[in-house]
């Protein structure tokens, strides 16, 4: 897939824009750093970084279906995933990719394909956010805290 | 005069203004605190990623990253030196992107050229706080007097 130069300026708007006061917002919402600690959101990064879209649900799912997810940890997590999933609509709604109609399997599979790959670098923006967001609201609670 | 000459001539006058300068120095001030000659990195890596980046948002994490790395009362948690600088970057250079967006008519805050003016603002800041730092480190005094070791000195006109 290749990204042209008025994709990556739009990405860097969406980024500096919506993505990144939707991940401040989903810290208002979601923040409990007992439950969400360092280590989550060490392993949060780490799906991100394996550069694939379907990974970062793998490991979310995976969270949400471990015997010891608490609710917060199990709001969270949903939450996010359902976020994740809206940035395919995202995609379509910024013209990224435009899917047509009548289209073949092999068509359709291709273009949710280059769909998932725009979602991707979507979420890369997101996720830095949010995390950078979660851990400074973390420190910032310490401090009042102590 | 083109807009991107307009939009570097509007940035020269606010970063010109004193309220700029003193933020600048003030917060300049308070890193050579926070990070002495030791932790000079943080500050080239602070004005590296401003220079380099094309989002507000990587200097604002960046900013958020180091501050949830610091101890108490050290590095970026010194006197709120990373929440300062995060909030003076959120809010007062966000009011004179707008401020600037206004004077350039047709330019949206929420547009390609609103972002380059909000990035160059930050630019701006960042080189003058670094170059604050950068003295005050190097021996020149909180109230820009000299004591006679620092580079005050060079510029004796």
């Amino acid at each position: 897939m290749e990204v042209t130069t008025e994709q990556v300026q739009e990405i860097c708007m969406l980024s500096d824009g919506e993505l990144y006061e939707n991940a401040v917002d989903f810290v208002k919402t979601y923040y409990s750093p007992q439950k969400v600690s360092k280590t989550q959101l060490s392993g949060l990064q780490n799906a991100v970084g394996a550069s694939d879209w379907n990974e970062i649900f793998r490991y979310i799912d995976n969270r949400l279906t471990r015997s010891t997810t608490t609710k917060e940890l199990e709001n969270f997590y949903q939450a996010l995933k359902d976020y994740l999933n809206s940035l395919r609509d995202k995609v379509q709604e910024v013209n990224f990719v435009v899917k047509s109609k009548n289209t073949t399997r092999a068509e359709d599979r291709q273009v949710n394909k280059t769909i998932d790959q725009y979602a991707y670098l979507l979420a890369k923006e997101y996720i830095q956010h949010l995390i950078a967001e979660y851990n400074y609201q973390r420190t910032l609670k310490d401090a009042r805290d102590a | 005069m083109n807009q991107g000459m307009k939009i570097v001539k509007e940035i020269a006058q606010v970063a010109d203004r004193d309220d700029f300068y003193t933020r600048a120095k003030t917060l300049g001030e308070i890193a050579s605190k926070a990070f002495g000659k030791r932790h000079r990195s943080q500050m080239t890596s602070l004005e590296n990623i401003a220079n380099s980046t094309l989002k507000v948002t990587d200097v604002l994490d960046f900013i958020k990253k180091q501050f949830a790395k610091s101890k108490p009362n050290e590095n970026w948690r010194k006197e709120d030196f990373g929440i300062e600088l995060q909030k003076y970057i959120e809010q007062s250079l966000r009011k004179r992107r707008e401020e600037i967006c206004h004077v350039l008519e047709g330019v949206e805050e929420k547009s390609a050229d609103g972002q380059r003016v909000y990035l160059s603002l930050i630019r701006e800041f960042v080189r003058q706080l670094v170059i604050h730092y950068e003295y005050r480190t190097s021996g020149g005094e909180p109230d820009g007097s000299d004591n006679g070791a620092g580079p005050g000195n060079l510029y004796v006109e």
